[in-house]
């Protein structure tokens, strides 16, 4: 490894934890940022929030299906070589 | 005929016969010219049918205009231009030359006017893309070259099957919208449906077009299944059941891409899923759905093919295409980085990109509606999307673990297609309403308003925080592997089902060319009975009877002659 990629800000251990905090703040910022916008349309998926939990859930989600699917149907990647 | 000779394909079609010919700056001139002077005639060209040719009891419209096939026609002149730039170097001819008779005869599909020139240049497309792959020389890419061409003749012929009955059902040939209500027209639909990468046919987009090389799968990724995005608007807007396809394509779309391992690969799921998009608001089929609808192929081409570039890029210099291969990439290659991220954030549908102000349309249309479940089940898709192509891809080449790997910047012309496609972007998210204009239809419509725009980011970057948490606490734990797919059933069952044939039918096939090569000397003794030397027709005639009939014709000719005259 080169001098200068040591020195790089991606390989400074304090980054994750300072990319953590920002993201979090960034989240905090968002929600808020909804008390202070009006909904051009009604319904459930407009209520406060909605969109937050939402959006992570799909997260959660999606990563959990997408292991399980993959736990049942992952082969070697020459499975069609052989 | 004149009018011909300004059709948008043949400026593409010259240039890629002329390529074969030049070498380097003329060749490079070609290249960036050709798609320059289409887009020109593009904007020359007049609505309504320019050329009409009779044919039989037909009448065929190979050059015909409107809006819709004008802003079609543009993105691909656009993604000629950035293809052939950044395929500027490409040594393997055939590649180049292949991919712009590809974009000339997907050009020729948006002019068209009647299902029959839809249906020729269809297939011509097909054989030209499977060039493509094939040119990669690879004995993968020869064999993803024929999975290709087989899946896409298949859907040819049930395309042709259905344009046979409708013809023979309604007398016309006239490429106008219509509902799958007749078998014909089902099939008509099956056959299009095909080439957008629907289920079951979906694994041929993630088998094939990476297996092209670095620059040949740009080209792949933005016509196929966007020119069957084209056919569908103008075919079948409206048709209920493309919501229930394209929504399955977009959620098979996330979880391969989840599963996937092969950064290539990934990203030809993630093109089954964005298509998956367009065709549900084609499903949905109002003026603002389909506006949705060609506004996300819009965009998508362009954003697609960054991706496409970038990922190209990385594997260009690098060799090698896997997410458990790569990983801090970002220190070497911090431009194609960025570029890389813009796509991903267009992809996602980040407010301020391409994919914001185009994929609104589309959840708007499915709010106004009132297809409410159909809004719920996008709004899922963009997030699962922006885990796929929006984090995981970005991360695992560019940060995540240290690969070790210190490869440079592609060469400048690579760069430079990437960058001014990520400009167009954000360019397009950052001035909607001049690119709206270019829809078919005039609606007043804003996406970026304040309610839209925060709910938005909340979706996404909630839906990153999941990724994050999960990396966080669980791992991601990439493996060297691949997901098992429908194309296991032509590709493991068939192969099987094709040597049992062959290996259990030797004796039946023997006995059948026995009987074949008997029925053979039977048929040629019989002919040698009667021709042979001593046949009963090779005995001369005597030439007294020819002399007395013909005296007998020519006496009736001379009575007959008296007779009427």
């Amino acid at each position: 490894m080169s001098d200068q990629s040591k020195s790089h800000w991606l390989d400074d251990p304090a980054t994750p934890k300072r990319m953590w905090t920002i993201f979090a703040i960034v989240l905090v910022l968002l929600v808020v940022a909804e008390l202070f916008v009006t909904h051009h349309h009604k319904g459930f998926m407009f209520n406060f929030g909605f969109s937050a939990w939402f959006g992570f859930l799909v997260g959660g989600v999606s990563i959990v299906l997408s292991k399980g699917w993959k736990k049942i149907l992952k082969r070697k990647d020459t499975y069609y070589d052989e | 005929m004149s009018s011909l000779l300004f059709h948008p394909a043949l400026p593409i079609l010259i240039g890629a016969f002329l390529i074969l010919k030049l070498s380097g700056t003329a060749r490079s001139i070609v290249l960036l010219g050709a798609p320059l002077v289409s887009f020109a005639f593009i904007w020359m060209t007049a609505d309504g049918v320019i050329l009409a040719i009779p044919y039989m009891e037909w009448t065929l419209e190979p050059f015909k205009a409107d809006k819709l096939s004008r802003l079609f026609a543009t993105v691909f002149a656009i993604m000629a231009f950035a293809g052939n730039l950044y395929a500027l170097k490409q040594e393997k001819v055939l590649e180049l030359f292949a991919a712009n008779v590809y974009i000339a005869f997907s050009l020729g599909v948006v002019f068209a006017g009647d299902l029959i020139t839809v249906f020729v240049f269809w297939e011509m497309m097909a054989l030209a893309s499977s060039t493509v792959i094939f040119s990669a020389g690879t004995a993968t890419a020869r064999a993803a070259g024929m999975r290709y061409m087989m899946v896409h003749l298949l859907g040819g012929v049930v395309l042709m099957a259905g344009i046979a009955g409708e013809v023979s059902a309604t007398g016309s040939i006239a490429f106008t919208s219509m509902l799958p209500d007749t078998l014909p027209r089902a099939l008509i639909l099956a056959g299009f449906l095909l080439n957008t990468g629907a289920p079951p046919f979906s694994a041929w987009v993630p088998d094939s077009y990476p297996e092209a090389s670095y620059s040949g799968m740009v080209f792949l990724s933005a016509f196929t299944t966007k020119t069957a995005v084209y056919v569908l608007a103008r075919g079948f807007p409206g048709a209920e059941i493309l919501i229930f396809i394209g929504l399955s394509m977009i959620f098979y779309g996330i979880i391969y891409g989840l599963c996937e391992n092969n950064a290539r690969k990934m990203l030809g799921y993630s093109i089954v899923n964005q298509v998956g998009f367009m065709v549900t608001a084609i499903g949905i089929g109002s003026a603002l759905a389909i506006n949705g609808a060609v506004a996300h192929a819009f965009a998508h081409i362009i954003y697609k093919a960054l991706l496409i570039m970038a990922t190209g890029s990385v594997f260009y210099v690098t060799g090698k295409r896997k997410f458990t291969e790569y990983g801090g990439l970002f220190r070497t290659m911090p431009l194609t980085a960025i570029c890389c991220i813009i796509g991903g954030l267009s992809i996602s549908a980040f407010p301020f990109t391409s994919g914001f102000v185009a994929k609104a349309m589309t959840s708007e249309a499915a709010y106004v509606g009132q297809y409410y479940w159909v809004w719920y089940l996008l709004a899922a898709g963009t997030a699962g999307v922006f885990l796929d192509v929006g984090i995981k891809l970005q991360y695992f080449v560019f940060f995540g673990k240290d690969s070790g790997l210190r490869p440079p910047e592609p060469p400048l012309h690579m760069r430079t297609a990437t960058v001014f496609f990520a400009v167009l972007c954000v360019g397009i998210g950052l001035v909607p309403q001049q690119f709206y204009q270019l829809l078919p239809y005039s609606l007043d419509y804003e996406p970026n308003t304040p309610d839209h725009i925060v709910t938005q980011f909340q979706i996404l970057l909630f839906s990153g925080a999941a990724f994050f948490l999960f990396l966080k606490y669980y791992g991601w734990h990439l493996v060297e592997s691949l997901t098992l797919d429908l194309d296991w059933l032509y590709r493991v069952w068939g192969r099987k089902l094709a040597v049992t044939f062959t290996e259990n039918s030797g004796s039946a096939r023997d006995s059948i060319i026995d009987d074949l090569s008997k029925g053979a000397s039977a048929t040629i003794d019989g002919i040698h009975h009667r021709h042979g030397p001593d046949g009963i027709l090779a005995r001369t005639m005597p030439t007294g009877r020819m002399v007395f009939w013909a005296i007998v014709m020519l006496a009736i000719y001379l009575l007959v002659d008296f007779a009427f005259m």
